[in-house]
């Protein structure tokens, strides 16, 4: 018998807690708002070139509301 | 990179090691394991920084000759203090990140030079037309540089603190009212960010399932060794 071996497949340590799944989707409405703010007031067409990396945002945060609401992780 | 080789890494690198997964002082095999990997992580990491150092002698000196051509033949309105002063801060940048290579590569490290490599390339892509600037395509080199090394992760970090530094260049050089070309330049980095990132993702995959392969056929050719001589 190999005692080397491990008795159980090793765990991982959890990606994501609580504390950094509420943050991350504070973080996603913050940036959900400013995107509402850009396209509401802004007059300057360059701040809308911001909009890829707002929704990449908005979209990781929702993700990672959805999977932590549904205790994936 | 020998795992002992990168257990001597210093400050960073000695931190990282100090918790298990039960949060406890690391004594047992398993820890020793994680140590390892952790090692292991680290020193590829400070091997690909060292990498990305002589990349960027590599293509500094290329840009730097670029520039030079173009302005000799009159294409390039850039003044001489601006080429002089870029060239100096990559110099300058280089041999820091050198130097902390020669210790250790920190977890920030990655993040800071490509951040420092994208503001460079936005300054130069500013003070050579803007939008239309030619040196526009420097930044995939960042992107596929990056994305390829390190995965999905720092793939959506260069696409992300791209979007920001162009939108920053469109913002102080505006190439007019119409900004659509611009959008689809920005659309089409991420595009290319996303798929160079899913690419070095399954990468990543298939050599953890072959490493596990390896190990594997390590530990039956061992046990195969210990069982010979009893069955004679």
């Amino acid at each position: 018998m190999n005692e080397g071996r491990d008795p159980q497949p090793r765990r991982r340590t959890p990606v994501l807690t609580a504390p950094v799944a509420l943050g991350v989707v504070a973080a996603g409405i913050m940036l959900l708002i400013v995107m509402i703010g850009i396209a509401w007031r802004s007059t300057n067409a360059a701040w809308f070139l911001l909009f890829p990396v707002l929704l990449m945002g908005v979209l990781g945060a929702l993700a990672v509301g959805v999977l932590w609401g549904l205790r994936h992780f | 990179m020998s795992t002992c080789t990168a257990l001597g890494f210093g400050g960073e690198g000695r931190s990282a090691f100090r918790d298990t997964e039960e949060g406890e002082t690391a004594v047992g095999p398993k820890s020793l394991s994680l140590r390892a990997e952790e090692a292991d992580r680290l020193g590829m990491e400070q091997q690909i920084e060292r990498s990305k150092v002589m990349v960027r002698w590599i293509v500094g000196a290329a840009l730097f000759a670029s520039v030079l051509y173009l302005k000799s033949r009159g294409q390039l309105p850039v003044p001489w203090p601006t080429v002089l002063a870029l060239t100096a801060a990559l110099v300058v940048l280089n041999l820091i990140y050198w130097r902390i290579l020669g210790r250790a590569a920190p977890r920030w490290l990655k993040y800071v030079t490509t951040a420092t490599d994208l503001v460079l390339i936005s300054v130069l892509v500013f003070f050579t037309g803007g939008v239309a600037s030619v040196f526009y395509f420097a930044y995939f080199i960042v992107l596929v540089s990056n994305s390829i090394r390190y995965g999905m992760g720092l793939a959506i970090y260069v696409a992300t603190v791209f979007n920001l530094a162009y939108v920053a260049v469109v913002y102080w050089q505006p190439p007019g009212n119409d900004l659509t070309v611009e959008a689809v330049k920005i659309l089409t980095f991420w595009g290319v960010a996303l798929y160079a990132g899913y690419l070095a993702m399954r990468f990543q995959r298939q050599t953890r399932i072959l490493e596990g392969y390896e190990e594997t056929i390590a530990r039956l050719r061992a046990e195969a060794a210990t069982l010979k001589p009893q069955a004679k």
